[in-house]
């Protein structure tokens, strides 16, 4: 059983939150939702240990995460960055491989247990096919299928993923959503970022809702975090008909401009 | 690359060896490079071959696995194809450095001055090019404080060109500059080829974090690299290799960005595994060059550095068309 405690979180530097609370468990999937600017990728980074905290603390299993050794992190929390990058044309198999970089492997001398590992997740995101193809040569989904497999080949605890449905079709936005809804039931906690509150509705266990300059405006069940008053503070948009359910659509009720 | 390609690659710098140590102006047999190693009296040809050719091709060798695998760390670390050693300024401050002795006309001190101040001047340029691009290890600022360097290296020679107190100085220090493994000893080889070692090893040891680093810097480091750490590795590897080799050598420009470029396909694009078969491939290349300037010069030899900057603008065009297309 793993789990995330964020107390009284603040970052200044390189994005901006204030006064992030929130516990979280394995078997658990998050949302973190929030206007443009409000801080979803500052809070990701710095569950990641990628940016430095300004006060506040963040506790993986009971111990301070900025404690914990770069390796030993690594191997135990992954991340997706919002922007995907492959730079040069590595293969798929090898950027799946990367994600055990932080176990000792090198991706010249891949061990038969290494293999093993790669194997498992190229046959569960069914890259098979795409194998041996340079991985950016790819299309947006199946890049966002490798991403995943890289993440998940060390079998982390945490799996934290910036926008991961971002500009891809309705298709592959579900297939990826279910994707990481599976991975949080098998036992993991996974924690991503939306602009996209029908997702974060229809799939979340969790939802954390930011305004305005990174405060916290609700954490909890989606239901209840996305209720009318705070999706017309946080979008100006409120449910068309009035209610929030599967399903439903929005209508902008006040103007960014405004 | 599979094991046997490593061999390969080793097999044809160690056929460029003994070509280089055969043939030139005054071309010799393997019989009778043998029979002249082993006569204890000193001969004609006993000389040819340990006093002009061995330390000349062993130098070629050194240099091109410097440029070789600095090129390649380059390319690997700023995620560039373009990248190349001079980039970080160490070169033309290496260069600097050794016109400097040039001018004072310091050789009074010794043979090895000209490339211990050439290997001084590429480490301070190279430390000022770290504290210019602040310590994060951005590659942005990085190669523009590199750039910075590299044009304030190059004025102040130009400066001390300017200021030469003779035109046989400015002319010895311009051809110099073009770069040449003309008339070198062993000293020079004994006084430069630590620091490449040095270079090289501290270079191999990033080979994993450039690996990762093919998924930008943010993968990077939430994978464990720490790039602080690469960063200061990478700035002082390629100074003291390409550093070391500019100031035994003069600036030879090109191996560094072609060999890695060639060589890419052939190790899967993987930019760890790039290093130790660029380091090789650069030796091969450079061999080569200095055994075409030995055998195809006619009247005054063809100076190293102008072969492979003649080769290399059409290839460096060629990679931006590329580039474009792709």
């Amino acid at each position: 059983m793993s789990e995330i405690t964020v107390k009284q979180l603040s970052v200044m530097k390189g994005g901006y939150v204030k006064n992030i609370n929130f516990i979280i468990t394995s078997g658990n999937l998050l949302a973190v939702s929030g206007p443009n600017g409000a801080g979803k990728t500052t809070l990701l980074r710095a569950l990641a240990s990628l940016s430095s905290l300004s006060s506040g603390s963040i506790r993986f299993n009971g111990r301070e995460l900025t404690q914990l050794d770069a390796k030993f992190r690594a191997r135990r929390i992954s991340y997706l960055p919002q922007k995907s990058e492959i730079h040069w044309a590595l293969s798929v198999r090898d950027v799946v491989a990367l994600g055990l970089m932080p176990f000792g492997s090198q991706l010249d001398k891949i061990t038969p247990s290494e293999n093993e590992k790669i194997d498992r997740q190229i046959e569960s995101f069914r890259l098979e096919k795409l194998s041996h193809r340079p991985a950016n040569e790819l299309s947006g989904g199946e890049l966002q299928r490798v991403n995943l497999a890289r993440a998940l080949v060390g079998d982390p605890e945490v799996l934290l993923a910036d926008e991961p449905a971002a500009a891809l079709d309705p298709g592959v936005q579900l297939d990826v959503m279910t994707k990481l809804k599976e991975i949080a039931a098998s036992d993991r906690i996974v924690i991503f970022t939306t602009h996209e509150i029908r997702h974060a509705f229809r799939f979340a266990d969790k939802a954390l809702l930011l305004g305005g300059h990174g405060t916290c405006i609700g954490f909890g069940e989606p239901q209840l975090v996305f209720n009318n008053e705070n999706l017309l503070r946080c979008f100006g948009i409120r449910p068309i008909g009035g209610e929030i359910k599967e399903g439903v659509d929005f209508e902008r009720i006040i103007s960014s401009d405004a | 690359m599979k094991i046997h390609s490593y061999i390969l690659l080793v097999l044809i710098v160690l056929a460029v060896f003994l070509a280089g140590l055969l043939y030139g102006p005054a071309n010799i047999s393997p019989l009778e490079a043998a029979k002249a190693l082993y006569d204890d009296e000193s001969n004609l040809t006993k000389l040819i071959l340990l006093e002009v050719r061995l330390p000349r091709v062993l130098l070629a060798l050194s240099i091109g696995a410097s440029l070789g695998i600095s090129g390649a760390a380059l390319q690997g670390f700023l995620q560039n194809p373009l990248a190349e050693p001079a980039l970080l300024g160490s070169g033309p401050a290496a260069a600097l450095g050794s016109v400097i002795v040039f001018y004072f006309g310091a050789f009074g001190a010794g043979a090895l001055i000209l490339p211990l101040a050439g290997i001084v001047s590429a480490l301070l340029a190279t430390v000022f090019v770290w504290f210019l691009a602040g310590r994060a290890g951005n590659s942005t600022t990085l190669i523009l404080a590199g750039v910075a360097i590299s044009s304030l290296a190059g004025s102040l020679t130009a400066l001390v060109l300017n200021f030469a107190p003779n035109p046989f100085a400015a002319a010895e220090i311009i051809f110099w500059l073009m770069g040449s493994l003309a008339d070198r000893s062993m000293e020079h080889l004994w006084v430069s080829l630590p620091f490449m070692i040095i270079g090289w090893l501290l270079l191999l040891s990033v080979r994993t974090t450039l690996d990762a680093l093919s998924l930008g810097a943010e993968t990077a480091r939430s994978l464990g690299v720490n790039l602080r750490n690469v960063s200061i590795r990478i700035i002082f590897g390629t100074a003291l290799a390409v550093g070391a080799a500019t100031s035994v050598a003069g600036v030879i420009g090109f191996v560094g960005l072609a060999v890695p470029h060639i060589l890419r396909p052939f190790v899967g694009h993987r930019p760890g595994s790039l290093l130790f078969a660029s380091a090789l491939g650069g030796a091969v290349m450079l061999g080569i060059a200095d055994l075409a300037v030995r055998l195809f010069s006619v009247g005054a030899e063809l100076k190293l550095g102008v072969l492979t900057a003649l080769i290399g603008a059409p290839f460096f065009l060629a990679l931006i068309l590329k580039l474009r297309r792709g």
